[in-house]
This record gives structure tokens, C-alpha cells and sequence, in this order.
């Protein structure tokens, strides 16, 4: 496997894709942040202008660094059927199941350098140029926050890539990651209005407690994860995604022809 | 010589049609095996199951002795293939793709990727992206990326497609190179099979998902040998004289008085005399050679010949 993940790697470093994806999002991160910087110069009672407000953003939309793993799935990862390089590999004695698990180091290794350096860009220039805010603990929880929300974030990964190599259409793909990520724990938390059992489970679903448990915005922040018991639930949640993601995505893949 | 490859009844079976039934074939070390077939024979299917891409419906088959799937994948570690469009990444260059898979394959050293792309002739072309390839020259990489590390069994399927006829010309000679100088198995498909009657020292004929015949070029080129074709008056008189006087038994009818004669034991004036000193017309009269076309022509319509 050591050899796969070796030109894996080499693959995503020597392609501007991976770049191209963490330049356009920093560059994002930076211009929001000068966004507020600039009307908060130009208009003093400006009340956004603020690290806190910044970082709000990514503190109550959490699940958007789901949708961003699986994007970079999809644009890194997913054309291996369609370009023949699947076959190749397979046929050079690489087993399916190290292609599968060489695709998931991969795509962590290069998510959490993307992350870390799109994070360095927002917190940093959120730091540099804006005034505090109602917050002063905004990085520090944001960072609580991004770490406890890593392992769902690698768990989603995952499931794009088992479903990148169960579907035979990359909008197949796309349409059933969405489906297990949004459209399922929606559709139990509405059920679970009704029923009991299913609230309760409905819960533990990323979807759903990063949505209605974490509130940050001008009157304060109060994040799930700022409690021992919110910090376990997202990480207990997060690894049991991941392993079931693993073991679907291993069960998969082994029966995948090319 | 030891049997690289033995198959048995494989058989795959897909919802709306059955590709392949019950093919068994055995390759030895050192041959160039011809996969000869039809568009639709089972060639692609064949070498597919064969590289593990896809998995047989039925039947079991030895990849280097190794029976299971665990050993197999392992045993294909020796194999380099080319089957259907060459995989290769399309914004990465030449040169990239093939240290790609340089180290994917695990084999040392940086020159080997100069060396083999020098051999396909695109080592002056390193630098373009694979986007921007013509279609002669993305078989080229595909070959290239098959030859990685100097495999010693080689799938081929219809390697030919998109080469100019130099290009046929250089990567037939390479093959040759190959099989001669390193000895390296090779299994190559084609549809078109005057290109394999250069190559191949082994035949396998497909047709609608079954093995035919397999036959060694050898044997073929006996079969195939130089015939004469006569149009006389009377077919029917002129091969019982045949069979009577000449003691000739292979021969084909074929209609409109059409007599094709294989083996030719006398010259021409001998074949043509019989039919004069019995008043029979002879009304043409032709040296031919069976190609190799011809008797693929004939065992998929179900003839022989005699």
C-alpha cells in the first residue's frame, strides 16, 4: 500500500487541482475578511467588523467543512474509473482494497493541509484585521470547534470515496453522499418530532446537532462543543462514522469491477 | 515450458448477454499468444478477467501457478497491461504519468522511465499533458506505462489502434525485441489479423464468447499453406479423378464449380492435364494463399477445411 499511497501522493502534488481548490477558498477566506475590514473603515458604526462576527460564520456552519471534503473527493479523486488509471492499477497487482484505503490516507493527509492552510489564511487575517468582537475566545473556540468536527469531516471523505467507487456516475455519487449526510438525519429529525426513539438518534447525526446546537452570532456564542459532553458527542459520532464509512467502503470496493 | 497461464471454463455472464462461456486456454512462457476475434468476440473480456479488472461468472484460471485471489494479485505484480483505452491522468504530462505509476509499480530508479519512453518513442515529447495527445500517442504512453519495469507477461489489447503504419511497424518490432531478447510472454488481441500474423506464435480463435481453436503459428502456416484454386466445367468429376487417379484427399468444393486443392503433391500442369485428358474444362486456374483471415472466416462460419 505504501507504493499506492506514494504516487497518490505524487499525483495530487504534481496536479494545480489541490492548489487551484486551496487557493480559491483562502482567497475566499482573505476577501470576506477585507470585505469587513473595508466597510468597517469606511462606516465606523459598522457593527460587523469584528473577529468574532468572522468567525461566527464557520462556527455555526460546521457541516460546510463536510461539503468541501467532498468536494475535493470529487475533484481530486473521482475520475480514476473514468480515466482508466483504476484498471491499471488493479491490474499491476494493487488490490482493491489497498486502492481504497490508499485514496482515504491520501485524501485526509491532503484535506488537513488544505484545511490547515485555509484556516491560517481566515483566522489569521480575521485576527490581524478586524477588532475582537462580543468574543474574545472566537479562535480558540472556532479551533475547538474545527478539531472535534475532523473526524466526521475525514468520515465524510471516506463515504464520498466509497461512493465515488460504488456508483458508476460521479453525480450518483454526489446525489448519495448528499443523501446520507442531509437528507437522512432531516428526514429522523422531523420524524423524531414524532417519535422518541428516532429524536434521540437523530441527535447524534452531525447534520443535526451542528445545525440546532451551536449559536454564534452578535448576541454570543454558545457551541456544543464548548461543554466535555459536546466534545464527546461530536468525536464519538465522528468515529463511528468513520468506521462504518470504512467498512461499507471496504465491503464495496472489493467486489468493484473496472 | 511452464504454463504462465491455465484456464478453465471461465465463463462471464452479464444481465443481457453471456461474453465469454466456458473458455479454457493455457499460455507457456515465451509465446506470443494471439487473441483472434471479431468485434464482440470476448478478447476484452478474456484479457480482463485474466488482469482481475472484472471477475469470471464461472471456471477458475493459474496466474503464474497461483490459483487464489490473494496470490494472483500478487503474481500481477509481474504483469504490465494495455487493455481497452490506455488509463493514464489527462492533466498530468508524459513524464508524470509514467513516475506515477513508476511508483505505484515499485520499480527503482528514475532512468527506467527515460529508457521506456525512449523505446515508444516519447521521451522527446515528455513535457506535453496527456490531454493533449493524439490518439497514436496516448497508445504509446499506454504501452509504455504496460512496459514499466520489465514485465514479464504482457496483456495487449488491440495495441495497434490509432498507430500510423510506422508506428505499427516500430512497436511490432519492439514486441519482437521484447519476446526474443527477454523472453516475455505476451497476449495480444486484434481484430485485425493480418497485423498478429506478424507477431503471434500462438493463435486462440473467439467467436461470440468461445474459444475456437487455439493453434501454434506453426501448425497454421501448415494449414494455410499455398493451395490451387480451379474453376472447371465439372466439379463433381474432376475431384473423383482426383481422389482415383492422383490420390489427392485434400481438397475443398466450393460452388460454382470452384475446387480449391491444399497439399499440392505434383505441379500445376500435372492438375491441369487430369482435367484436359478427361474432357473437363478448365476455365481458371490460380495459385492462392490461405490467410490467416480466411481460416478465421472459415472456423467462424463453421467450415473446415478438408
Amino acid at each position: 500500500m505504501r507504493n499506492y499511497i506514494k504516487s497518490e501522493w505524487y499525483r495530487v502534488t504534481h496536479t494545480p487541482t489541490i492548489y487551484v481548490f486551496t487557493g480559491i477558498l483562502a482567497g475566499l477566506a482573505l476577501l470576506f475578511n477585507l470585505l469587513l475590514w473595508f466597510l468597517d473603515k469606511v462606516d465606523p458604526t459598522f457593527p460587523y467588523g469584528t473577529t468574532a462576527f468572522s468567525l461566527s460564520n464557520l462556527a455555526w456552519m460546521m457541516t460546510m467543512l463536510f461539503y468541501v471534503g467532498m468536494i475535493l473527493v470529487y475533484l481530486v479523486f473521482a475520475d480514476d474509473k473514468k480515466n482508466g488509471s483504476l484498471k491499471n492499477s488493479i491490474a499491476f497487482g494493487i488490490s482493491r482494497i489497498e486502492v481504497f484505503m490508499g485514496k482515504c490516507v491520501v485524501s485526509t493527509l491532503v484535506s488537513l493541509i488544505s484545511l490547515a492552510v485555509i484556516l491560517l489564511v481566515f483566522l489569521g487575517s480575521a485576527v490581524l484585521l478586524l477588532e475582537p468582537g462580543v468574543e474574545p475566545r472566537a479562535v480558540e473556540i472556532t479551533l475547538q470547534g474545527v478539531a472535534c468536527v475532523i473526524p466526521m469531516a475525514v468520515a465524510s471523505e471516506v463515504l464520498g470515496l466509497a461512493l465515488c467507487s460504488f456508483c458508476q456516475k460521479e453525480v450518483v455519487a454526489g446525489i448519495d453522499w448528499y443523501v446520507v449526510m442531509v437528507a437522512i438525519p432531516q428526514i429522523c429529525y422531523i420524524l423524531g418530532l414524532k417519535f422518541e426513539p428516532l429524536a434521540k438518534i437523530a441527535a447524534w447525526m452531525p447534520h443535526n446537532y451542528l445545525g440546532r446546537e451551536v449559536i454564534a452570532n452578535m448576541s454570543g456564542w454558545h457551541c456544543l462543543w464548548q461543554t466535555p459532553e459536546g466534545v464527546a458527542k461530536c468525536l464519538i459520532s465522528g468515529f463511528i462514522g468513520l468506521i462504518v464509512f470504512l467498512i461499507f467502503g471496504l465491503l464495496v470496493s472489493k467486489k468493484q469491477e473496472v | 515450458m511452464e504454463n504462465i497461464i491455465e484456464a478453465k471454463g471461465l465463463t462471464k455472464k452479464y444481465p443481457k448477454c453471456t461474453a465469454l462461456q466456458k473458455v479454457s486456454l493455457e499460455i507457456k512462457r515465451g509465446e506470443i499468444y494471439g487473441l483472434v476475434g471479431a468485434n464482440g468476440a470476448g478478447k476484452t473480456t478474456l484479457l480482463k478477467i485474466l488482469a482481475g479488472q472484472i471477475f469470471p461468472s464461472d471456471g477458475e484460471f493459474a496466474l503464474f501457478g497461483a490459483c487464489e485471489k490473494k496470490e494472483q494479485e500478487n503474481q500481477r505484480k509481474r504483469l504490465g497491461a494495455l487493455i481497452e483505452n490506455p488509463g493514464f491522468y489527462p492533466q498530468m504530462t508524459i513524464e508524470q504519468n509514467m513516475e506515477f505509476y513508476r511508483l505505484q509499480k515499485g520499480v527503482p530508479g528514475k532512468q527506467i522511465v527515460e529508457e521506456t519512453l525512449k523505446s515508444v518513442g516519447l521521451w522527446e515529447v515528455r513535457k506535453k499533458k496527456g490531454k493533449t495527445l493524439s490518439l497514436g500517442m496516448k497508445q504509446r504512453l499506454g504501452l509504455a506505462i504496460a512496459l514499466l519495469g520489465e514485465p514479464e507477461l504482457l496483456f495487449l489489447d488491440e495495441p495497434a489502434n490509432g498507430l500510423d503504419p510506422a508506428g505499427i511497424i516500430e512497436m511490432r518490432n519492439l514486441l519482437k525485441k521484447l519476446n526474443r531478447e527477454k523472453n516475455i510472454t505476451i497476449v495480444i488481441s486484434s481484430h485485425i489479423l493480418s497485423e498478429l500474423e506478424h507477431l503471434a506464435t500462438v493463435y486462440g480463435f473467439l467467436d461470440k464468447g468461445k474459444m475456437l481453436e487455439q493453434i501454434s503459428a506453426k501448425a497454421l502456416h501448415e494449414k494455410c499453406g499455398d493451395y490451387l484454386e480451379l474453376k472447371v466445367s465439372d466439379a463433381e468429376k474432376y475431384t473423383m479423378l482426383l481422389e482415383k487417379q492422383l490420390q489427392h484427399t485434400s481438397y475443398l468444393v466450393l460452388e460454382g464449380g470452384m475446387v480449391q486443392i491444399f497439399d499440392m503433391k505434383f505441379d500445376r500442369e500435372t492438375y491441369s492435364a487430369l482435367a484436359g485428358e478427361n474432357g473437363i474444362g478448365i476455365l481458371a486456374m490460380n495459385m492462392k494463399q490461405n490467410s490467416l483471415e480466411d481460416y478465421y472466416m472459415n472456423l467462424t462460419k463453421g467450415g473446415q477445411l478438408v
